[in-house]
């Protein structure tokens, strides 16, 4: 597949690899391989994530940005084929350790898909689903927690009107927002998007990447895509996977103009199948 | 041109077995109905002269045709003189046929169907002097709502005097209270001679073609019709109330007339029952494998034979239940808590409970089996969607898999419900009878009795049809029962099938 | 809200999770459990058939010896119900008990010449004699109601080499057997011998007041515990043609309503799965051209619009109550076709050439007619055209008879062809069962072919083939192991189908191929007779054999089915049809 012979993979993944400050990092990954029934999906990866920044993962189809992606809120766990080794750490916490709840790692670690997936109700019950799963608020406080989330999903005035009406009935843009903001409203410390404006037409998919870059301020974002302009559009740093492995990790500028490697510059000017 | 031809004969015979298929379908639903329903219908009466002289009256019926000629059956009623209520004729012999306006069908307690004429009336054994036959008529009508309301007063006074004395009494202890209630039980009791002694007074005198007279109590009297005389809207409400007395009676005559309502209300509870204990334990078992269980060779097989036990005859089920439930459980139930009445068991012979409990394991596959491929069909990233958002695992089955899978498991239970109303072999092991005197609900403690044999439509069909003496008269009643049968089977198939379309429809507009 | 409040409810949100899931599968696993805890129920009570008797000596540790009644002492004389046998040599003598005494009616050799009568014993109903000879041979004989000398009926396996001593009838048509070598051997009227193995010493002393034998002598004496409950059934003797008593050949019977302890109960199994297979046999036979033809037409040629329609009311069928069908078929459908004789069979001819003379009328009409009645809409426009053919062979059902049956085409029947002709009969079940399992064919077999990819039928068209040639040659071929799949499913239906059989047959169990002979299936059996067996008899357990054959055949056909079906449901995704 490859155009040139591979210089050692080891040395050149660390050459190509920036080093991002603990102190400034979120998450943060060491040595994590996953494998499929044996298959193994990504290889001794290692990674961190800075705090209120934008990270993309670029790389070509099954190149293992979304299984990483799924990783790090225990998706996996639903699977029992998948076996992994290595650590996710979340704020510094293990997020495999036993004594972390999934379900509260889930919600600090939001994600949102590549389809929208609203569920059948209403687009207030949407919203407002994390926040009775966790219980605790009145009806008025809930609906204020509603609001802001819709605002701050940019979709508040387009549905004020009809809260009421299901969530079936918005179009793909808004429900993608909608899930966006139902995800926001639990209040997540990480959002993880998984090629979210894939399924979108043009216009929707400029209102998204506007929203990502406007959430920056108030969590970390983990955006997959394999679409590069995109990548280069909305994120801080860049990272690109290939056949499991981290290739090159770098500011999305730096990667952009001056790939390190040559396998990167063959996938981002295109010459990589 | 030659296209077309080149279709060649196999295309015929397909097409063909379509058409005859559906010329079947629509001939049982037609014979259905139309023998269902007219047996309800007060069809005419005849007075029919022969070449030997003898007359008689009738309801013709079927004729047949055979080498000698035609021959039709009449229901002559009247089988105190007759022998039997039916009668073959050579339509050749019959010189004579008339339909006088006067003839009546009296449906009596006793005797089945008269037919002949009302000769006169009688108020205390003295014969009312009335020649005018309007006039009779109008007293004779006025006499049968007389009855009828004094009918009422005695039940009501039964019901709300007598019975509830009956019941203190027998609880009660004390003497002196004992005393009283039983001179208040005394009064009540005379007052309900009294009524039934007016109830006596009046008789019909009725003649019969052939000149044999019978001086008929008025309470004998169920129904009395002069067909003939009849308009088309007389014969509408005549045909509505025999319906309705028809699903609201209970059956006479060892089930060769009357109505089905034991019937209907012992396949309903049955069904009922069966509802109760299929749905949870059959939506949970499919929310295990489909959602909780680990995703193997094993739940594989698993989920296989489970299909594979929707095609096990019913039989099968019949016999399990009848050495488990009846013989195993409910015998070691009887020795544990009844032993007092053995060896006249108790649970310990088929019952409502181990019906229930029988049909609920046969319909079980097919709740789980409809459940299964409803969660199926939900996509996976709705699971996500609620588990990104930190939702336990109970959390999003409770708020998102299961609303969207519930048109299924309706869609399950209906489907369900129907193969179960016409499951008759199972029932005939596990606690089906013939003539339940008792229906299983009363208002004695516990008021539902599990343990009471029941009836059921589908086995009343069976019985009637196969077991009665009198064949040509029960089998209007088997037709009415089958028809009621087949509407509510169909009934509740039709809205699976609504409910089925529906549900691929919204799917459908599903995001994937 | 304080974060320890908080952090509490977060708590009881995973337990409560945990304790749901754990309910859950507690649920699941036990429903899932005891739904396929039904073969195995089956085959537990099913076992205690198939175990083999034994003969135990229980130890009664010195107990004073109870009162005895004493054992016939003559063990060359036995008396049967109506006879009275006596050793003689190698010849038996006979005596006829009438009201005046005995009579003489005969001798008859019943050991091999080199041999002589050693034991006789009249077996429990006393129409069956057991012959014991100085060989260790012993054999059964039966009398017959109108001949005065019994016949053999079988020749059990020997009991050693050394002569029979004596033979002590026990009840169930079973013998104990001793010889001088003082083996004891059990052996059973219909299965022979089913236990040998060394005699205690001493002799036989007799029955005490529980109906236990006694063996020893009069000092040391011990109860003989003989555990043969169900000894007269064997996988054998179910299957194969038994020598019941009163019969001078073996016959396959089914026969257990017996009024009297007298009465030999017949356990032949075979009459009944024969039963089973003739119904589901006619009932395929009317079923499979009718479905496939329906399913043939509505997946390839009719017209979408109409096939969203019939395809429901097709399978609505499926729905119909079998006891309403077997109402039907029973009391209306028997008496009518019983009736109309010939003008039904006469119908099985008219329908099929009434299809093609209405494909062959219509090649044949103008393009304007056949425009306005096209193919796509034949399964409809053909209903008046049939329905008024069927008429026509009825109507002309009676000049049929007369022309060519001579008036009575039931005596016809049974004079030129030995034919007898019962009013409910296998062509009456075949009928009504092929009606009943026609749809769970048409469904299956539809799906299978509306689920073969366009693009293979649209292939073979682009070639130039007709539409039929194109499905004969590709579309069935490729869908032929759904079609396979729907074939077995309806014959695991028409197999386990009870009500319908149950009253549209005479319920007898004869083992005929002809469609005018009644027949009784497994299923209808068990429904007649289980709520009268008692608990954990003989009869009771093999009901219980006869539900378990039922459940593993169907289990066994559908479990290859499904299989099979899910092979075609990968084949058509590889060949890129609908998933």
């Amino acid at each position: 597949m490859l155009a040139q012979p591979d210089t050692p993979a080891v040395n050149a993944s660390r050459d190509a690899v920036i080093d991002i400050d603990p102190g400034a990092s979120c998450l943060e990954i060491q040595g994590l391989s996953l494998a499929y029934a044996g298959t193994p999906a990504l290889s001794d990866l290692t990674l961190r994530v800075p705090r209120h920044r934008v990270t993309a993962f670029i790389g070509p189809s099954g190149c293992g940005k979304s299984t990483l992606l799924r990783a790090l809120n225990r998706l996996h766990d639903l699977n029992e084929t998948v076996s992994r080794r290595g650590a996710i750490r979340l704020e510094g916490q293990e997020i495999h350790a036993p004594e972390v709840a999934v379900a509260e790692l889930r919600r600090r670690v939001g994600m949102v898909f590549q389809t929208p997936n609203p569920f059948p109700m209403s687009i207030y019950e949407n919203v407002a689903f994390g926040l009775r799963l966790q219980g605790g608020l009145r009806k008025r406080q809930r609906d204020e927690v509603v609001e802001w989330a819709l605002r701050s999903a940019a979709l508040w005035d387009e549905v004020k009107e009809r809260l009421g009406d299901s969530a079936w009935s918005l179009s793909g843009g808004q429900q993608q927002r909608l899930v966006i903001a139902r995800t926001l409203a639990v209040k997540p410390e990480v959002l993880l998007l998984d090629e979210p404006a894939s399924a979108l037409d043009p216009i929707s998919t400029l209102k998204i990447e506007e929203l990502i870059r406007s959430l920056k301020s108030q969590l970390t974002l983990v955006l997959v895509t394999h679409n590069m302009q995109q990548a280069a559009r909305v994120s801080d740093y860049t990272a690109f996977l290939h056949d499991g492995e981290l290739v090159e990790y770098a500011p999305t500028d730096a990667l952009f103009t001056n790939p390190r490697l040559a396998r990167t510059e063959n996938y981002i000017t295109g010459r990589m199948a | 041109m030659r296209r077309v031809r080149g279709e060649g004969p196999w295309a015929w015979l397909a097409a063909g077995s379509v058409a005859l298929s559906l010329l079947l379908l629509v001939a049982l639903l037609a014979l259905l109905a139309g023998r269902g329903l007219a047996h309800f219908w007060p069809g005419e009466l005849v007075q029919i002269e022969l070449d030997d002289g003898s007359r008689f009256a009738a309801r013709p019926g079927r004729e047949e045709r055979s080498a000698e000629g035609v021959e039709r059956l009449y229901h002559t009623g009247n089988r105190e003189w007759l022998g039997t209520p039916w009668r073959w004729v050579e339509v050749a012999r019959i010189v004579e046929q008339r339909r006088p306006a006067e003839l009546v069908i009296v449906e009596r307690r006793r005797w089945g169907d008269f037919i002949g004429r009302v000769a006169g009336l009688e108020e205390d054994g003295v014969a009312l002097d009335i020649d005018d036959e309007a006039a009779r008529w109008t007293a004779l009508d006025e006499r049968l709502g007389r009855l009828a309301r004094l009918r009422e007063a005695r039940d009501a006074l039964r019901q709300q005097e007598v019975m509830p004395r009956v019941r203190a009494l027998a609880a009660e202890q004390d003497v002196a209270s004992r005393a009283r209630l039983e001179d208040e039980l005394a009064a009540a009791n005379a007052e309900v001679l009294a009524l039934q002694a007016r109830m006596a007074r009046d008789r019909v005198v009725l003649e019969s073609v052939e000149g044999e007279r019978l001086a008929l109590p008025l309470e004998e009297v169920l129904a009395l019709q002069r067909p003939n005389a009849m308009s088309l809207p007389a014969k509408l409400g005549a045909w509505g109330e025999r319906a309705w007395r028809f699903l609201s009676e209970g059956p006479r005559a060892a089930n060769t007339a009357g109505g089905v309502w034991p019937a209907i209300f012992g396949t309903v509870l049955l069904v009922l029952l069966m509802s109760l204990l299929v749905a949870p334990f059959g939506v949970l078992a499919a929310i295990y494998l489909n959602e909780i269980a680990h995703q193997g060779r094993l739940t594989r097989l698993v989920r296989i034979s489970v299909r594979n036990l929707a095609g096990v005859p019913s039989i099968v089920y019949g016999v399990f239940g009848l050495g488990v439930f009846v013989y195993g459980i409910g015998g070691s139930l009887d020795e544990w808590f009844f032993s007092e009445q053995l060896p006249s068991p108790t649970f310990g012979t088929g019952g409502l409970l181990w019906a229930s409990l029988t049909l609920a394991l046969l319909t079980l596959p097919v709740v789980i089996v409809a459940t299964e491929e409803g969660l199926a069909r939900i996509p996976d990233h709705q699971r996500e969607g609620a588990l990104a958002l930190g939702a336990t695992r109970l959390e999003t089955l409770r708020r998102v898999v299961v609303p969207m899978a519930l048109p299924a498991m309706l869609t399950g239970m209906i489907l369900a419900v129907a193969r179960a109303a016409g499951e008759v072999a199972p029932l005939m092991l596990v606690g089906v009878a013939k003539l339940a005197p008792q229906v299983p609900v009363d208002g004695e403690f516990p008021f539902l009795h599990l343990e009471r044999k029941f009836m059921h439509l589908g086995y009343h069909i069976f019985d009637v049809g196969f077991h009665s003496g009198d064949v040509e008269a029960a089998l209007p009643l088997v037709y009415a029962t089958a028809l009621l049968l087949v509407m509510v089977i169909l009934v509740l198939n039709l809205t699976a099938i609504f409910l089925r379309h529906h549900l691929k429809a919204r799917h459908g507009a599903l995001p994937r | 809200m304080t974060d320890h409040a908080a952090s509490l409810r977060q708590r009881l949100r995973f337990i409560r999770d945990r304790l749901a899931t754990a309910l859950i599968s507690a649920c699941g696993i036990g429903v899932i459990g005891a739904v396929l805890a039904i073969g195995v129920f089956l085959a537990v009570e099913v076992a205690p058939l198939f175990v083999a008797p034994e003969v135990r000596e229980q130890s009664t540790d010195g107990a004073p010896l109870p009162a005895l009644a004493s054992l016939p002492t003559d063990s060359l004389s036995a008396a049967g119900e109506q006879q009275q046998w006596q050793a003689d040599g190698r010849e038996l003598v006979v005596f006829q008990r009438t009201s005046s005494g005995l009579e003489l009616a005969g001798r008859v050799e019943a050991v091999p010449p080199s041999r002589r009568i050693t034991a006789l014993a009249a077996l429990q109903g006393g129409r069956a004699l057991l012959i014991g000879d100085d060989g260790g041979g012993v054999q059964r004989w039966v009398t017959l109601a109108d001949q005065d000398l019994p016949v053999p009926a079988g020749h059990y396996q020997a009991l050693g080499s050394a002569p029979i001593r004596q033979l002590i009838a026990l009840p169930d048509r079973q013998a104990l057997a001793l010889n001088e070598a003082n083996q004891l051997g059990l052996y059973q009227a219909i299965s022979g011998l089913r236990w040998q193995g060394q005699a205690p010493s001493g002799e036989a002393l007799g029955w005490d007041d529980q109906g236990d034998l006694w063996w020893g002598t009069a000092e040391a004496a011990s109860r003989l515990e003989i555990d043969a409950e169900h000894a007269e059934v064997s996988w054998r003797s179910v299957w194969l043609p038994q020598h019941y008593e009163g019969h001078a050949a073996p016959q396959q019977r089914w026969q257990t309503s017996v009024s009297d302890s007298r009465d030999e109960p017949r356990y032949g199994l075979a009459p009944l799965a024969w039963g089973t297979l003739k119904a589901a046999a006619y009932a395929l036979l009317v079923a499979i051209p009718l479905a496939l033809g329906a399913a043939v037409h509505t997946a390839c040629f009719m017209s979408a619009g109409l096939r969203t329609r019939i395809k429901p009311t097709l399978e609505l069928m499926e729905a119909l109550p079998g006891v309403v069908l077997g109402f039907i078929a029973g009391l209306v459908l028997a008496p009518w076709v019983e009736r109309h004789l010939p003008g039904v069979l006469a119908l099985l001819l008219v329908l099929p050439l009434g299809m093609l003379s209405g494909g062959a009328l219509w090649a044949c009409c103008s393009a304007r007619w056949r425009q306005r009645l096209p193919l796509s809409w034949a399964g409809l426009w053909l209903m008046p055209w049939l329905a008024l053919l069927a008429a026509l062979a009825l109507w002309l059902s009676p000049s049929l008879e007369r022309w060519w049956f001579d008036g009575d085409m039931r005596s016809w029947l049974a004079l030129q062809l030995g034919l007898d002709y019962a009013s409910r009969n296998a062509m009456i079940v075949g009928l009504a069962m092929g009606l009943a399992v026609m749809p769970t064919i048409y469904a299956l077999a539809e799906d299978a072919l509306s689920g073969v990819p366009k693009s293979l039928a649209e292939g073979a068209a682009a070639m130039g083939a007709t539409r039929w040639q194109a499905l004969w040659k590709v579309v069935l071929p490729a869908a032929s192991p759904g079609i396979f799949a729907a074939l077995m499913i309806g014959a695991g239906r028409a197999v386990g189908e009870t009500m319908i059989v149950l009253m549209a047959t005479g319920n007898t169990a004869v083992m005929t191929a002809s469609p005018f002979d009644g027949l009784r299936s497994l299923s209808a059996n068990i429904a007649i007779e289980l709520p009268e067996a008692a608990l954990g008899g003989t009869h009771y357990r093999l009901l219980f054999l006869s539900a378990l054959l039922l459940f593993v055949f169907t289990f066994c056909v559908n479990t290859l089915a499904e299989v099979v079906r899910g092979r075609l449901r990968r084949r058509y995704q590889r060949l890129g049809g609908p998933t």
